[in-house]
This record gives C-alpha cells, structure tokens and sequence, in this order.
C-alpha cells in the first residue's frame, strides 16, 4: 500500500523550489445566516514557472472560490481564509490590505469569466491599460501609454493604435477577452489565474484565446492556473490537472495520465460524461444524484453518496493519497479500473 | 438565387415532416436604415424521426432560424412547411391549432419555469388549454409525462427552486411533449448545464426521440452535443448554410472550410498521444451580419481563399447523395475531419 | 447632440404652454379680486368696477390669458397689478438672491451627500452605516422652514457666526454675501443632501459588488481610486437624474426658505403676487420657473452623453 498523505502534494519536493504559485492547505469559509460553512477545504498544488496547470471542476466544486481566496477577493466581511498562497517568496494569505493592492497586478493576476461585464465600460480601454501600468510600476504616462499600444498587439488585437480610444462596449467578446488578457499581462506578473476565460466565447474564439495563452505564458514565463469545467480545454492547454469536487482536490496528476487512467470515481465519470462524436448512439454515463450542500456535507468521502464503487470503507475520512507522481483522494483507487478517454469506442 | 433541395431527409424517409425554404428574416435596427438580415436565405428538411442538428456560433442565425420556425418571429420571405402545411401563412385560431404541433425547449432551464406554478400546474397548462378531458385523465397524462422524463412523482408538487438545473430542464421537456409534437425544437437546451447534468439530458432526448418517435431540431454551438445526438448536422455561418451532411461524414470528412475549421477549434479531451493533427486555428472573428462580406460571406476568414470567392457566393448544392456545400471548390478541396 | 439640443427647445414651446395656461387658470379659480386689492379699503362699487375695466378683468379668462401670450412671445411680460413696476424688472431684480441660493443649497446638498454616501457605501452596515442613516433620515424628515428656524436661533441669534436675515449679492459683496447665504443654503440643501447620500449609498453598494470592480481590484488598483473614480463615476448617470430632481425640488421650497430668512428672492415676489392676485407677475415667474427646469433637463441629459458612452 502507498504511504498515506504526508500533508504536502504531489511533486512538493522539486516543485515547491521553484514553484511560481505555491498553495498549501488552503481553506475558504463563508459566513451563512446558519453560521460559517467551509467551502474550500485542504487545497494545495503549485505551478511552476511557464507550466500551465489546470483545475477542473463543476459548478459547486469550489474552484473560482479557490481563486478568489488567493488573490483576496473575496467578499470581506462575509469570508475567512487560512493556510498559504506563496508567489516570489511572499504569502498572499499573510499580507496586509495595502501590500496585496500591490501584489496584484505585479506578482499575480486574474481574468474571470464574462469579458461583456468584467471591464469598466465608461472608460477608453487604452486608458484602463495605461491605470494598470501606472498602478502597479513608475511610469510617465507617456511610456505607459505606448506599452499600452504594443500589449494590445501582442495580444492580436488588429490596429491597436486605434483601438486604444474604444470603448469596450464597442468591441466583440473575443476582442475584449484580449484586452482583459493584457490588463493582466501588462506588468508581467509570475502568475496568472484564469477562471473559465473562455466559457462564454465562441469555439473559434475560444481556440485563439486558449493559443494567445499558451503562447504569452511560454514567452514571458507565465506560471498559469486555469480553471474550467470542460475537460478539452484541459488537454489541450495544460500540463497538469486538479479536479475538484464538493471543495476538495479529488485528483492530481499529469493530463495524459489522467485522460488515459483516471483514479478517481469523478474524474472518469466526468470524462465519460462528455459527448463525442465517436459515441454516437451509446448513452453517455451521467453522475447520478447532485453536490451535497455546503451545510451538509458527508465526513467521509464526499463523493461517496453518487460513486458506484462506493463501499463501508468509504464513510471514513479520506486523505489525500499520493501513488508516485499524482495524487487521488480514493481509498479504493488501487483497486478500481476505471475508464478514460477511450472507454467503449471503437478503434 | 434558388438553391437545390435539400433531401437528404426525403431519401430516408419519404415526406419530410419540416421544410423551410429560403427562409430570411430581418430585424430593423434602431436608427439604420437598412434592416438586418439576421438569417438570408436558409433551406433545409427535417425528416419524420430524425434529429436535425444546427450548429452556428452567435452572430449565425440559429436562435433566430428556431423562432421564425416556431412562428415566434415573423418570416420576412420563404416558407415554412411542417406536414405539408404552410405555417408561416398561419393566423390566429388556426395558427394556435398547428402550433402544438411543434413544441421549444429552450436554454435557461429556470426562467422557462413560473416560480409560482408546481410542477404538476407547469405541465398540466398546455393540456389545460387545449381542454384534453377530464381531471383523473390530466392527472394520468402529467404523471405518464413526468415518469417519461424519468422524475418520480414526488416532483409533481415540487417548486422550480427547489430543483436542480438538470431537474428543471427535464420539467420544461415534459412541458414541451404534453401536447404531442411532431417537432422538438431544443434551441440550446443543454448549454448551461453542468457537464454530468448534460449528459442525463442528452440521453433523455435520444431516448424520447426513438419511444416517441418525434423528430428533433437541435440548435447548439457545440460540436460534441450536436455530432453526438444528430442524424444529420447543418453548419450555419452569418445567416446561411455552409453545408448540410449526415453527422457521421460531416465529422470525418468535411466539405466546407468552416466546418473544417469549427472541427479543428473544439478541444478533443483525449491525451495528446492520441491527437490527430488539425490545421492551424482560425484567424478573425465573424463580420457583423449588419454588412457581410461580398461574395462568399467566409472568405474574410477562409484558409483556401481565391478570387471567385469575393465576386460571388456560392450556392448551397450537392456533392453527394447526401451531402450539401456552399462553396465553389467543394469538388476539389481535401478537408481535415475528425477520426478520420 | 445637436439633435438633442433641437428637441429640447421643441419641447420647451408646449410645456412653457402647458404651465403658464394651467397657473393662469388656477389663480382665476382662486377667491378674491385684484381690483379690490388695488382700490384699497374705502373704494367704491364704481372704483372697483372701474380698475377691473382698466386692466382687462372683465373679458373672458382665455382672452386675457391670450393677450399675456402674445405679449410675452414679444418679450413684454407686462406689468405688475400691485407695484406698476415692470414685471421684468421685478423678476430681474429677484432672480440674482434666488439663484445664488439654490447654487449654494445645491453646492450642500451634493458635497455633503457625496461624502456621506461614499462613507457609508464604503462602511456598509457597521456603526458609521447606520449613524449616517440616522442623520440622513433625520435631514429628509425636517422641514425646511424648521430648519431655518433652528439654525438662525443657534448659529445666527445665539451665537452670532451668522447674520439672521438679509441678503447680499455675490457680485456686489463676495465676502459678505457667504456669510448671508450658509445658513440658507443648509435649510434648504439639507433634505436634499439626505436623499442624494442614501441614493449613492444605494447604487455604490450595486456598483461595489458588480465584474467590473473585482476586475479593477485583481489589477491592484488601491480602494480609494476604484471608489472615487470608477464607482463614482459609474453612479453619476442615475445620481444626476436625482440631482435634477433635487434642483426642481429647491424652486418650489425656495419660497420657504426666503421666507424664513428675509431674502428678496423669487419665493418672496411669488408668495406677494399670489396672495394679490397680481396674474402678470404670476405668469412671468411660473415662465421662469418652467424655463429653469427645462434648461435642468437639458443639462442632465447632455451629463448622460458625457458620462456614459453607451449612450451616445
């Protein structure tokens, strides 16, 4: 049997010397009208400069939560976080009011989802570029303003030095998705989370973001964190992969691996879940039953009530297991076969 | 310009149970003068117990094409034939009368619902209307319904917030069969639904489609839906057909640029060792439909570009028994597909 | 923009109309006879009849209400039925003390309603929330003329930091004329003051809580800038239809304030002509007063064009 959780994480020893983003335990409470529900429970991964690491999950798996939590966004009175979120050598988590302002922005960033609502539409987009520089670095705003022009061409956006006076009420949602990439970019910060920047964009679109993405990460060494629910996303833009499911990291492993032999019950149920061509005709397994609420949550395995692998032993509390090189949160796991990307298809 | 019909639906099953042809709806847009042609010209057939998937990004046309179908949005020219009649020259009674004959499921599975209806009421409205017999007949009708989307009948007095997504969706396709449609129109019905949740509704719909034996229109932007659950796939681009093939040879050998190109943008959730190779990812976005390209309204953005493209559009005409192109090198390009 | 302005002035033609026939007609309905009034306490039944002849009351309501219009389209506003002064004279003469205060009242009102609903946007639901509510709720409910009283009583009688009553114009005497117009300014800007910072409380916290101001933060912008410029800014559309409202507002209880406070101003010339009867004087301020609101909307709407470029 594999040596139980150790309270690091897969790949901790190499990494964490050179991690970009390096997250240990993290917890994230909520304050209810029923009192503090937790919502993040036990989170750690790191991503290494250049990598791009993804977190995928469903709705109530708790990753955008998991992003907020580490940039500090969450609502203030209403919230609580505790472990550690390292970039550079700094704690996140620990830093007072003031010096998370400068953080963000300088050492770490984010891009969220909707780009229609997520910039200020009663300001000129080269403007709001030109307030992220000069926030976060000293220049004069004449420098700041010809950075502005040439981040809006790195980022593909055609005649940038016209563009800069528009208004993103006049540009598409592609285009503004990459004006929202060069506001995070522009001062080049080591890390940058990307929550489900391209869930709303068309598949087109969505391909020349997710290329504009690997691309910059790779020429500026952007460690990236980028969260998803769609596990194509995942396989063609990351390295790595962290499911989550009901607040906790249910698996962590290498893309390939985890396409190919899943060792969680959610993950392959997850990717038997998708519909693909080449299953035509067959039904598709759907994960019976829904994500228990926060204020009830089994204290066993949380996956337990919809797995049908689950047995006695599933009511227990289950760590994190670490079987060289990934991590799966399943007593079982050894013992299972579960079925990946290529499960009852045809060759 | 007339195009060729499309029937691939006649070759399999005799008289198609929807035809729409050449089909334009415009909108007149606040302070322009011109209108905007949201949909130019479509023509294609569904057959009886088919399932007719539409695939376009937004700025194509599908939503609108669903709402002219379902008679929601007026038809400026072309016709709309369901079961040898023409719906869209419908008014009033009659119009009301063949309306049941074509039934919408659409996205948002929570603002399709009435928050202050039970299920049984949200059901049990369109038979209510149609006065179909008596209480215990309703009663049986409802529940035969509700078990038919596989709810039990503890739902029956159940209120949309205390359901789930998926739950609600399925409560809006009981809604939708209660009359009896011969037509589904499923205008992106699995698109806000989490990824496991999709997977239970696309297996209700394949199932439904066979025990009821209905026809389906499916409108999705997502490939993997749409190539899953379709017989035959349409691809739009700014308000016109690309192409119209069974799904099985639209995916493994497409004959239009955009399509090759909609198939190379979706991300394949398969290791990398076992990815084929696809071309390079498009460039551009979609021009506004307000003012198309000339020509071939793809050129802007099409790898195979030459100058015929700009001076004139391509006709959506057959290649093969089953399979319709708008482009003018069909014959002679060799696309990229999927599992080749 | 332009065509904005053209429609505004179409606009102004009808409901400069509208206002002055309704006024004018109101007053007609009203008990009492100017004649009488101006023939004083020992006139005879001929006197009286004699003045109304003089001055056109006899005819028909809708003929005198024409003659007044096509006077008044030439620029005559004709003259007052109780001073014989001209009655453009008159509103020229009180229109400088009516605006400076409304500018002053307005000036509290915003300032002080900008402040308030900042903080207590920022400091939602604490202790500082809930005193600013407190305040503001205690400002709407105070009438304006109470509150005159109270403040000339303490600052002006008591302590003596400002005069009680009278007026100076700024043009004449800047230095002089503050100090005649702070209390007055308070009194009349302070309800709107309450309204103005409950309603920016309202729409920060909107505002505060929308993508685009978590996006402002994840790019490190400090709180103090996301507040003061992107969410003030992203308020200023609705806040200045309630502005606009406010400055409607004041006109009406401006004649209140004068009252209380002894200042010459439109209020006053109002109240006297009303209660005389006095139809000319009446008129050309109802004119007035409806040009001024109209002017206001205008103002607002070109701030709408400014602000947002969505709108344009």
């Amino acid at each position: 049997m594999p040596p139980a959780c150790c309270g690091g994480h897969a790949g901790e020893s190499h990494a964490s010397m050179t991690a970009a983003l390096d997250v240990r335990s993290l917890d994230a409470y909520f304050q209810t009208v029923g009192g503090e529900v937790q919502a993040v429970r036990d989170v750690s991964f790191t991503v290494a400069p250049g990598e791009i690491v993804g977190i995928v999950g469903e709705s109530g798996s708790g990753k955008s939560v998991t992003a907020l939590a580490i940039m500090g966004l969450l609502p203030a009175g209403l919230s609580r976080v505790s472990g550690s979120a390292v970039v550079g050598s700094r704690d996140l988590l620990g830093l007072s009011p003031d010096e998370l302002v400068r953080a963000r922005g300088r050492q770490i960033s984010m891009i969220f989802q909707e780009p229609m609502t997520a910039l200020d539409p009663l300001f000129r987009i080269g403007d709001q570029i030109i307030e992220t520089i000069r926030a976060n670095q000293q220049v004069s705003r004449r420098a700041a303003a010809d950075r502005a022009v040439r981040i809006l061409t790195d980022v593909g956006i055609p005649d940038a030095a016209g563009r800069v006076r528009a208004y993103p009420h006049q540009l598409s949602g592609g285009m503004r998705q990459r004006v929202m990439i060069a506001i995070a970019l522009v001062s080049e910060p080591a890390v940058l989370i990307a929550d489900e920047p391209t869930t709303a964009l068309d598949v087109t679109v969505q391909a020349q973001i997710l290329e504009l993405l690997a691309e910059l990460s790779r020429e500026h060494g952007t460690a990236v964190v980028l969260i998803t629910h769609d596990l194509g996303v995942v396989a063609e833009t990351c390295t790595r992969v962290h499911t989550m499911y009901a607040g906790e990291i249910v698996e962590e492993c290498g893309v390939d691996e985890a396409l190919s032999e899943p060792k969680h019950p959610y993950t392959s149920g997850l990717i038997q879940a998708i519909p693909r061509a080449d299953k035509r005709g067959q039904p598709l397994y759907s994960i019976p039953g829904r994500v228990p609420p926060l204020t009830s949550m089994p204290s066993g395995c949380r996956f337990e009530p919809r797995c049908e692998h689950a047995r006695e032993v599933c009511r227990a509390p289950q760590p994190l297991l670490q079987p060289g090189g990934r991590a799966v949160r399943c007593c079982r796991y050894a013992e299972l076969a579960l079925p990946g990307s290529f499960a009852g298809i045809e060759r | 310009m007339s195009a060729v019909a499309d029937n691939g639906a006649a070759a399999a099953n005799s008289v198609p149970l929807l035809s729409a042809s050449e089909l334009k709806v415009d909108f007149k847009l606040p302070g322009a003068k011109a209108p905007l042609r949201a949909v130019d010209g479509v023509s294609f057939e569904i057959g009886r117990r088919e399932i007719f998937g539409l695939i376009g990004e937004s700025g194509s046309g599908k939503s609108t094409i669903a709402r002219a179908i379902m008679q929601l949005t007026p038809v400026s020219s072309g016709e709309v034939v369901l079961g040898g009649m023409r719906l869209d020259r419908l008014r009033g009674r009659e119009l009301r009368r063949q309306r049941q004959r074509v039934q919408m499921v659409f996205q948002d599975p929570h603002d399709a619902l009435d928050p202050r209806m039970t299920v049984r009421q949200a059901i049990e409205e369109p038979l209510r209307a149609g006065n179909r017999g008596s209480r215990a007949d309703l009663d049986d009708r409802v529940t035969d319904l509700l078990h038919r989307v596989d709810l039990d009948d503890s739902y029956l007095d159940r209120k949309p917030h205390t359901m789930s997504g998926g739950q609600k969706q399925r409560v809006n396709i009981a809604r939708a069969l209660a009359l009896e449609p011969e037509l589904l129109v499923c205008d992106e019905a699995v698109s806000s639904l989490d990824v496991s949740v999709r997977a239970g509704i696309i297996n209700l719909l394949a199932d439904l489609q066979r025990d009821l034996d209905i026809s389906v229109l499916f409108i999705s932007h997502d490939l993997g839906v749409v190539a899953h659950l379709a017989d035959r796939i349409g691809v739009l681009y700014l308000g016109r057909l690309a192409e119209i093939a069974p799904a099985g040879s639209l995916l493994a050998r497409p004959r239009h640029p955009y399509t090759e190109a909609l198939l190379a943008a979706e991300p394949e959730p398969v290791p990398s060792t076992r990815r084929v190779s696809r071309p390079p990812v498009i460039a551009g976005e979609m021009p506004s439909a307000a003012s198309p390209p000339s020509g071939c309204r793809f050129r802007t953005r099409c790898r195979y570009v030459q100058e015929l493209c700009g001076t004139q559009e391509p006709p959506l005409q057959r290649v093969d028994r089953d399979t319709l192109v708008a482009c003018h090198f069909a014959d002679k390009l060799q696309l990229t597909g999927r599992r080749a | 923009m332009r065509r904005l302005l053209l429609e505004r002035l179409v606009s102004l033609v009808p409901t400069l109309v509208l206002a002055t026939l309704g006024i004018f007609w109101l007053v007609h309905l009203a008990p009492g006879d100017p004649a009488i009034t101006l023939a004083g306490q020992n006139a005879t039944a001929q006197q009286i009849a004699t003045i109304r002849d003089q001055l056109g009351l006899n005819q028909p309501f809708l003929v005198q209400y024409w003659h007044w219009l096509t006077h008044a389209v030439s620029g005559n506003l004709g003259t007052s039925l109780s001073t014989r002064e001209s009655v453009a004279s008159e509103i020229g003469n009180a229109l400088p003390a009516t605006l400076q205060l409304v500018v002053g009242a307005l000036l509290v009102a915003v300032i002080a309603g900008t402040v308030a609903g900042v903080v207590s946007a920022r400091r939602a639901n604490t202790a500082t929330d809930a005193a600013v509510a407190t305040l503001s709720s205690a400002g709407a409910a105070m009438p304006s003329f109470w509150l005159g009283l109270v403040l000339v009583s303490l600052f002006a009688l008591k302590a003596h930091w400002f005069p009680a009553t009278g007026f100076v114009s700024i043009t004449s005497n800047p230095g002089q004329a503050l100090t005649y117009l702070v209390l007055p300014s308070i009194a009349l800007g302070a309800s709107g003051a309450a309204e103005i910072s409950r309603q920016l409380r309202a729409q920060l916290i909107e505002i505060l809580a929308s993508d685009h101001i978590r996006t402002l933060r994840a790019k490190g912008l400090s709180e103090r800038r996301i507040v003061w410029l992107h969410a003030l800014k992203g308020a200023t559309v609705p806040m200045v239809t309630i502005i606009g409202l406010q400055v409607r507002w004041f006109l009406g209880a401006v004649v209140v304030v004068e009252a209380v406070f002894g200042i010459p101003g439109l209020g006053t010339l109002m109240v006297g002509a009303a209660q005389n009867q006095d139809y000319p004087v009446i008129e050309g301020v109802v004119l007035l007063m409806a040009a001024i609101v109209i002017v206001v909307n205008f103002a607002v709407d070109v701030c709408y064009r400014l602000v947002d470029p969505r709108i344009r």
